[in-house]
């Protein structure tokens, strides 16, 4: 017999294998063998790649990303069995299931299967435990838009309950998500204390023990109050987002949250009729969380952290660089300025000197560039300093410019979320005149409702006389649009009263200025 | 529950049914034959191959009509038995294996968790069932076959009809005995899970007191269970009921020590759910409309809701729903009628948050026209609400007097009643289908509904067999099995091809956006959304017209093959309702048409493939 001349052969016989007369080895085919050693092969570097990690080895690559990003399940948060069962169970094709079930939740929700959507919901979670999209898009799904469904208001609050355990479960599997916990405040804080029907809410969320109970046992009648509940939540996520964890929202307003809830809560009270120490400590509250606010540091676009609070002084240090500027170069700003203005062309002074309605295109073109020419910077005075002075003037000026850019960057920080006029509330609120003059208020509107007209006007001028307090006290409050509204529609029922009485609006009436601007807006 | 058809009479439905069966049945006979002649002919010529196809159509027909029930049975044996040799009762320890761990799937905080345990042990069993009997009755033939071990059969004095029709019933005898047992299992199953118990602490009942300070009853909670509580409400004399919660309510009796309505309760007896795993037996009307100006209208008006199964009626106006109630006879209703109902609300503006939407039902002679003064209630939406109508009736006349009447003597004529919805408050409205109200005729049995529906999953099974027996007469066992789940699977999907053969052959794209399946992969690779339209290059017009060719035997498939969701009754079972007898009958007999259907293919199949050679 010959040897057989086919390599693959040759190897079988090489290898001292049983071989058949058709050239198998152990009965395999040649190609199933050269399949079976390639996948032997490729068992290397896959182990290298996912080798698991356990306490005495790092593990495989995959093993060593997912520890240095946080991603493992263990550092997520909860292993659900369950959760790790159905996964496995559908062979690496869960985002298809997801996407079907997702699918199915819409149909649920057209048809009004609650029970069937909130059992795809389950499944979809379960699925994917860690994709933080489906967390909040469906409990938002849950507490506002099938809540709504429901025309008796219990079965409201329940969906909307429904919705925030349903984050609670989310946060369980995300430890490392305050987006999340975030969502749990807004949800407590806004669904419950801001809806139509958010007295009927705020109530039956004081009463829940089911939920507290859950949540934070052994918490008092008080502090269940929705604004308070939703607060905790918000620290909880700041908390969170301090320990490291990276925050994938806008740090601007997730930071503003405690501060704006501490803010609603105390509004709350008074809308409820709290009034006396209890509404001060809200207000001290809100302040509180407004101080805690203003030395935050906030990450900005152009990464550089800010301090809300910081910007006067950041002004005042911009103040202090320039003054040392001009005691090194004394009268080199006014000397600069008088050398630009002596720069400009004849054409250029006519056109300054022109009122600006009467100016040409061309003299507006001119006035343009002259001011620009006027324009005088320290950091210009810097520049044109004596060689022996430069340096340091140029020292001084860059930081002379960090200061006045970072003010304007905290300026521009804090329009966006309104922060001058929550500031401005929070130190007024908690004053003495402040109070009263809600509490007066509010005290005037039941009056009025009670047709106790007499009592309604003294009110009403007690809350007037109160507020024209704290407005000379609060020029932010004074030029305030939404405060001026709020005012305008006291006034408007205090005139409802005054004309059942018989009676005129006193003029000039001691809020004069805010009607005043009131009927010009409303003309 | 929903009931977006009305189920027809039995013996309305099968008198068109049989005539259109037997035209379908004639039609593929006919377009079989002359496909077989038209193959035969390229082969012997026209004449000849006339001839065979008629000889084969005589000898198919002579084979199915001479088969003998006792050598069919020694096959269905066989089968059985092939079957235990393959340890299909292994699928027995993978339904016990869903059974002891569904807890950890199931929830029972579920807005309804009868309805969800329930649609998950007919979902499991029904899979199981159907795809023990699928693997079984696909890969036997084929084995055998490949084997040659049907040529011990085959040399026998046996018909092809008899083998394919003794592996039919084989595997569904099979089939059958797990379908029992899993049955069985599930049913205790859900009885065990849904059945609970409330207590009550006496610090979580309040006493309401009347202004004279007299006991007015009792309000309060029960204790949290199974992930709900209920709030109580109990009448003076300690007697009452819990709200509904999950779809059930409890029974409530504070327990005294002394007399009822003088002492204090001591403790309160919670009954067991009510409302969970009942069958209700409905007497269901037809719904008409009048509109604000109460005029006759076709239909109601849309909120706008994306699902348009019910339609609104607005509230203070002359809107109002009608149901003509027929076939009531006094000896059912000899306490009056108990009407029960579902009404959703739609509210234009807040309203009063605490109050409800009031809304008057009254019942009308419908020749007469003489009608009852209104029953008032407030809606409770997602709920069923009960008015019993009593036999006596308040009626007002025009001028303003009142007298009785009674509800059989003077309302019901012919055994006919209208009962007249209006929604009360203005500018609020009410939404209802035909099938939210109904005259509760009585109660079934839930086990017997349970029956009723492992019945329609018996349908399923046996249609799944002969699909599965069908195919391996003359396709290898993954090729037989990826027919019949093509053939399911195109019978489950068979709306939506049906809409998009409608759409892509006529151009609308709103019955069904995103195109034939190469439009559709198109789509994905360019990541084109499905609500653009294409630009009509070239490319994309012969992709619309492959798609057509693609689509046009999948359209002409979903009109002839069967759908397994059709024939199941879970929607019923878990809406607490009884199951119609017409409905079973009419699946029953769609089932066994498809069945005959499949049996006489499988037979033919067989015999035109020379096993024995």
């Amino acid at each position: 017999m010959s040897l057989p001349d086919h390599p693959q052969r040759v190897l079988s016989v090489q290898l001292g294998a049983a071989k058949t007369k058709k050239g198998f080895w152990l009965g395999l085919h040649s190609e199933t063998l050269v399949a079976l050693v390639l996948i032997a092969a490729m068992l290397v570097p896959l182990s290298a790649l996912s080798q698991p990690a356990d306490s005495s080895s790092p593990g495989g690559y995959l093993a060593r990303l997912r520890t240095q990003f946080g991603l493992s399940q263990a550092n997520l948060g909860e292993i659900d069995p369950t959760s790790e069962t159905i996964r496995l169970a559908t062979l690496g094709l869960k985002n298809i299931a997801v996407t079907l079930l997702w699918d199915r939740a819409n149909h649920y929700k057209k048809v009004e299967d609650w029970t069937n959507l909130s059992a795809t919901l389950e499944q979809m979670i379960k699925l994917q435990p860690n994709f933080y999209s489906i967390w909040d898009f469906q409990a938002h799904n849950l507490s506002y838009n099938i809540s709504v469904e429901f025309d008796d208001y219990h079965d409201r609050y329940a969906w909307v309950m429904k919705g925030i355990e349903f984050l609670r479960q989310g946060i369980a599997f995300n430890q490392r998500e305050p987006r999340l916990l975030g969502r749990m405040g807004w949800f407590i804080g806004h669904k419950i204390g801001k809806a139509d029907e958010k007295k009927q809410y705020r109530r039956l969320f004081k009463a829940d023990d089911d939920f507290h109970d859950r949540d934070r046992p052994g918490r008092t009648l008080p502090e269940r109050d929705n604004w308070l509940v939703a607060r905790e939540k918000y620290l909880g996520a700041q908390q969170l987002a301090d320990s490291g964890v990276p925050l994938r929202t806008t740090a601007l307003i997730f930071h503003g949250e405690p501060m704006m809830t501490a803010i609603n809560y105390a509004r709350s009270l008074e809308q409820d009729g709290t009034f006396g120490p209890a509404l001060r400590d809200a207000w001290t509250l809100a302040g509180d969380e407004m101080r805690r606010y203003s030395v935050r540091e906030i990450p900005t676009s152009w990464d550089v952290p800010i301090r809300l609070g910081l910007r006067e002084a950041e002004l005042t240090r911009a103040e202090q660089m320039a003054a040392e500027i001009e005691q090194l170069l004394p009268g080199q700003f006014q000397a600069l300025e008088k050398l630009q203005r002596e720069s400009l062309t004849t054409e250029q002074e006519n056109a300054l000197q022109t009122a600006a309605i009467d100016r040409t295109e061309a003299e507006q073109k001119m006035v343009a560039q002259a001011e620009a020419t006027l324009k005088v910077t320290w950091p210009m005075v810097a520049s044109a300093a004596p060689a022996d002075l430069r340096n340091a003037a140029k020292k001084l000026a860059a930081r002379y410019v960090e200061a006045e850019e970072t003010a304007e960057m905290i300026d521009r920080y804090r329009d966006i979320v309104n922060y001058n006029f929550w500031r401005a509330t929070c130190e007024a609120e908690v004053t003495e005149p402040a109070l009263r003059a809600r509490e007066t208020a509010w005290r005037a509107e039941q009056e009025f409702q009670n047709a106790q007209l007499q009592a309604a006007k003294k009110s009403y001028e007690e809350s007037f006389a109160a507020w024209r307090e704290v407005l000379d006290a609060a020029p932010v409050l004074r030029a305030d649009e939404l405060t001026a509204e709020e005012l305008a529609e006291l006034i408007a029922r205090y005139r409802m009263v005054l004309e059942q009485l018989d009676e005129k609006l006193p003029t000039p009436f001691i809020l004069q200025d805010i009607l005043d601007r009131t009927s010009t807006v409303a003309q | 529950m929903v009931l977006e058809e009305e189920i027809p009479k039995f013996s309305a439905w099968i008198g068109p049914a049989l005539l259109w069966y037997l035209f379908a049945g004639s039609l593929i006979v006919v377009i079989v034959a002359a496909l077989a002649w038209l193959v035969q002919s390229t082969l012997y010529g026209p004449l000849v191959a006339g001839d065979r196809v008629y000889r084969g159509l005589l000898a198919g027909l002579g084979d199915c009509a001479g088969i003998s029930l006792r050598r069919i049975w020694a096959l269905s044996r066989l089968a059985i038995q092939e079957s235990l040799r393959r340890n299909v009762l292994v699928v027995l320890g993978l339904f016990a294996l869903i059974v002891l761990f569904a807890g950890w799937f199931l929830d029972p905080t579920s807005v309804n968790p009868g309805k969800l345990y329930l649609g998950f042990m007919l979902t499991a069993t029904s899979l199981l069932v159907c795809l023990v009997t699928l693997v079984l009755s696909v890969f036997s033939l084929p084995a055998d076959i490949r084997s040659k071990a049907i040529q011990t059969v085959v040399t026998k004095p046996v018909r092809s009809a008899e083998i394919v029709l003794g592996r039919m019933i084989g595997f569904s005898i099979v089939g059958t005995v797990l379908l029992a047992l899993m049955g069985t299992t599930g049913w205790a199953f859900i009885v065990r899970s849904v059945n609970h118990r409330h207590e009550i602490a006496a610090e979580d009942v309040l006493e309401n007191r009347a202004d004279d300070g007299t006991t007015a009853g009792w309000e309060g909670r029960t204790s949290f269970d199974r992930g709900h509580r209920h709030r109580i409400d109990l009448k003076p004399d300690g007697s009452g009921r819990t709200d509904s919660t999950q779809g059930h309510r409890h029974d409530v009796r504070a327990v005294t020590a002394g007399d009822a309505t003088t002492s204090r309760p001591i403790a309160y007896a919670v009954g067991s759910p009510v409302g969970l795993l009942e069958s209700r037996k409905p007497l269901r009307g037809t719904l008409r409309f009048l509109d604000r100006g109460g005029r006759p209208s076709t239909k109601g008006i849309s909120v706008g809701a994306e699902w348009s199964y019910r339609q609104y009626i607005e509230g203070g106006t002359l809107a109002a729903a009608i149901w003509t109630f027929d076939g009531i006879a006094e000896r059912e209703f000899a306490n009056g009628l108990p009407l029960e109902m579902i009404v959703r609300v739609f509210r234009t503006h807040k309203g009063e948050i605490e109050k409800g939407i009031t809304g008057s039902v009254r019942v009308r002679n419908p020749i007469s026209g003489l009608q009852s003064d209104p029953f008032y209630f407030t809606a409770k939406e997602f709920t069923i609400d009960a008015i019993n109508i009593p036999r006596t009736l308040a009626v007002t006349s025009v001028d303003g007097g009142t007298r009785q009447v009674d509800l059989f003597t003077d309302i019901v004529a012919a055994g006919r009643v209208e009962v007249i919805l209006q929604c009360l408050q203005p500018a609020q409205y009410y939404g209802i289908a035909q099938a939210d109200f109904y005259l509760r005729a009585g109660n079934g049995s839930f086990a017997i509904n349970y029956a009723k529906s492992c019945l329609g999953i018996w349908f399923s099974m046996l249609l799944v067999t002969a699909i599965g027996v069908m195919f391996s007469t003359f396709l290898a066992g993954p090729v037989a099995l990826l027919a019949t789940l093509s053939i399911l699977l195109i019978g489950q999907f068979r709306e939506f091809i049906q809409r998009l053969f409608e759409s892509q052959v006529t151009g609308d794209a709103t019955i069904a956006p995103g195109g034939g399946p190469i439009e559709s992969l198109y789509r994905i690779v360019t990541q084109t959304s499905i609500t653009l339209d294409l630009d009509p290059t070239v490319a994309v017009q012969s992709i619309k017209t492959i798609d057509t060719f693609l689509l046009a035997p999948m359209r002409l498939g979903a009109g002839i093959f069967p759908s397994l969701s059709a024939l199941g009754t879970a929607d019923f079972l878990a809406g607490g309702f009884d199951i119609p007898l017409d409905l079973l009958a009419e699946n029953g007999m769609e089932t066994l048409g498809y069945l005959l259907a499949f049996f006489v293919a499988g037979a033919f199949c067989l015999k035109a493939r020379e096993v024995a050679s």
